[in-house]
């Protein structure tokens, strides 16, 4: 009796992932699932009354993960995923070949994307804008970190006050008069002017020319682009994982049974039943 | 009551005004009338001695028509008019006003040389130097010169912050950097935002730019306003609509001026305000109440002289109260040299000849504190000072 209350419970839990993981189910599945909920619900009571959490052995829990069906199509198209949002061009193309998914945006695109974020990281924020109004002239226009970047860039570079001071004008002002958010940055970032020269800015305002800021603005960049092309920010495995963990707290009030703690390699605790001494 | 009276006394006053202007009209338009028919009865005089026409008849027509003006009784209505108002006045003055304040007087001893001393403070302090001097002069005090000096660089400072002129604010916040600096004076900083926000109201950005450059590097301390003030450059001409138009506003300068004002006192050792003024607006403010006083308890002169405490309270603002006065919740009496305000060991507080009342006279005899159940000795209180 106890088995068949584990049982249902982990036939529940195990359909939950799958269910997110493939976009259409069977009808049949979706009864059979019904069904399980409810016998889970009428049984409750009794588990919660009669002990606070059941044991359940590797040997058990592994036959539960083998009954959870997952498609190849869709560990293709997550691995795809993930390789698009992170760049992996070479690895598109023959992820492409060998399983014949497709990606969700074009090879050139990918490449278009990643050139723009290559330019910032190196500090080559004028090619990258170049090529960024090429892909897309909106992102330009509302994204104050890239402009902020160019303007700091134009004060390291030397040119001349008036330039510099127009491009703010141009550039940064209209980004603060739609959102006061920005203003305070922007602050920090004119104040720079005040000083003839580099060395003369003190060390606490010295992290606006700090070549690290390179980084953080292609990552913003590139989330921009990302998001105006997918509508997602980052690879649908991380949200996977991140399912995964939250379940295995929820698992944890209920249920002691072999915990997957090493994620990268997907290897499970082991629980083992004593064996009797007779 | 009295504002009653002085808007009753001001309507009043308007109504004589009115009616002396109007019956003035009015007799001059009598007495115009009569000139005219004089004037023109001569003429036809001499003309008529040409034509044969009998002077006699000329004249009566002009009484005649003198006598249809009945000027006598126009001049004499204008003139009761008018009185009626003025004695209206005269009574109603009577009564809103006492005609001689010289009742609510104390003659008190005064000393002659801190009075000299009051009277040409208070002339350095408005500024009226020449009649400083002369007063200096004749009551031969000749160590005011120092108040002087230091007035005169007060008033070229404010006159010069009138015209938008720093340079001798920031001569004197130099000589006195020090002491300014252990009070965390903002003054210096504040005098420089204000030059380059005029430069920023002009619209010239590069002076603007450069003005900050060349002074704005020195001022760790305000580093956030600096920012702004630096951010101000991406809204020149257009402040009304940016965040910082009450930054660049130029009301900010009468700000400042208070503000240096305050300090240019504070580091004098002197009260803002000059203390002849305070004392006659503190007696202004009392003289209704001391008048109403003597008035209803119709004190004679040698009373009101005897009198050493008032038997009601002059309600004056917190602009007036400057040392702390200890009254006996006891007795009621206000602390003096003779009668200290003594603390209890229960912390609550009594005057002293109330504590004597209260132990009877006896250093070692325990009574009990007015305010709460404790039990002290009088041996164990002890004075406070204010």
């Amino acid at each position: 009796m106890a088995d068949n209350e584990g049982n249902l419970n982990e036939v529940n839990q195990v359909d939950e992932e799958n269910q997110y993981i493939v976009e259409e189910a069977d009808e049949e599945n979706q009864v059979e699932a019904e069904n399980e909920e409810a016998q889970i619900s009428e049984n409750e009571e009794f588990v919660i009354q009669e002990q606070p959490k059941k044991l359940i052995m590797s040997d058990v829990w592994e036959q539960y993960l083998t009954t959870a069906e997952i498609r190849k199509e869709d560990m293709n198209r997550l691995v795809m995923n993930f390789l698009v949002v992170e760049g992996y061009l070479e690895a598109v193309e023959k992820f492409q070949k060998e399983s014949g998914t497709k990606p969700e945006v074009g090879v050139a695109s990918i490449s278009d994307r990643l050139a723009v974020k290559r330019d910032i990281e190196s500090g080559d924020l004028e090619d990258a804008v170049e090529k960024l109004n090429a892909i897309n002239p909106e992102i330009l226009k509302t994204n104050f970190s890239l402009n902020q970047q160019r303007f700091i860039e134009r004060i390291r570079i030397g040119v001349t006050i008036k330039e510099t001071f127009n491009f703010a004008e141009k550039e940064l002002k209209p980004l603060v008069e739609q959102n006061l958010a920005f203003l305070e940055e922007l602050e920090k970032t004119m104040a720079i002017l005040r000083f003839r020269d580099l060395p003369d800015i003190p060390e606490a305002e010295r992290e606006l020319l700090d070549n690290s800021r390179w980084f953080k603005t292609a990552a913003e960049v590139n989330a921009a682009i990302l998001t105006s092309q997918t509508g997602l920010k980052c690879p649908k495995l991380l949200d996977l994982l991140k399912m995964l963990t939250w379940t295995q707290n929820q698992l944890d009030e209920k249920v002691e049974y072999p915990r997957m703690s090493v994620l990268p390699t997907g290897q499970l605790t082991v629980i083992n039943p004593p064996w009797p001494s007779e | 009551m009295d504002v009653t009276g002085t808007v009753t006394v001001r309507d009043a006053f308007d109504r004589v005004s009115k009616k002396q202007k109007l019956y003035h009209s009015v007799t001059q338009d009598v007495i115009d009338l009569v000139c005219d028919g004089i004037q023109d009865t001569l003429t036809r005089i001499q003309l008529g001695n040409d034509d044969g026409v009998e002077p006699e008849s000329v004249l009566t027509e002009l009484r005649r028509k003198l006598d249809a003006l009945l000027p006598i009784i126009q001049l004499q209505k204008s003139h009761k008019e008018t009185k009626w108002s003025l004695s209206k006045l005269v009574k109603l003055l009577e009564v809103s006003y006492h005609p001689d304040i010289s009742l609510a007087c104390f003659s008190v001893d005064f000393d002659i040389n801190l009075v000299n001393k009051i009277l040409i403070h208070h002339c350095y302090r408005e500024g009226l130097f020449d009649v400083g001097d002369c007063l200096v002069k004749e009551a031969g005090r000749e160590e005011e010169t120092e108040v002087r000096s230091q007035f005169l660089e007060f008033h070229q400072i404010v006159d010069s912050l009138k015209l938008r002129n720093i340079e001798p604010a920031m001569r004197w916040i130099f000589a006195n950097r020090g002491k300014l600096k252990q009070k965390s004076s903002k003054l210096e900083f504040k005098l420089l935002s204000l030059k380059y926000c005029d430069i920023l109201r002009e619209g010239k950005s590069d002076d603007a730019l450069e003005y900050a450059r060349t002074h704005f590097t020195q001022y760790p301390l305000h580093f956030k306003e600096i920012q702004k003030l630096i951010t101000c450059l991406l809204w020149i001409g257009n402040f009304e609509k940016s965040p910082y138009a009450e930054i660049v506003s130029p009301s900010c300068w009468d700000k400042v001026t208070k503000e240096l004002i305050m300090e240019y006192h504070h580091l004098l050792d002197q009260p803002i305000n000059s203390p002849l003024k305070v004392a006659l607006s503190a007696g202004y403010e009392s003289l209704p109440s001391l008048l109403k006083l003597v008035h209803l308890m119709a004190l004679t002169k040698q009373e009101w002289q005897a009198m050493k405490q008032l038997p009601v309270p002059l309600e004056l603002g917190n602009e007036y109260k400057f040392h702390s006065a200890f009254v006996c919740p006891v007795s009621r009496d206000q602390s003096s040299e003779e009668n200290p305000p003594m603390q209890l060991p229960c912390g609550h507080v009594i005057s002293k000849q109330s504590m004597m009342r209260l132990s009877k006279n006896c250093a070692f005899r325990t009574f009990k504190c007015p305010y709460c159940p404790a039990e002290t000795l009088a041996s164990a209180c002890r004075q406070l000072y204010f």
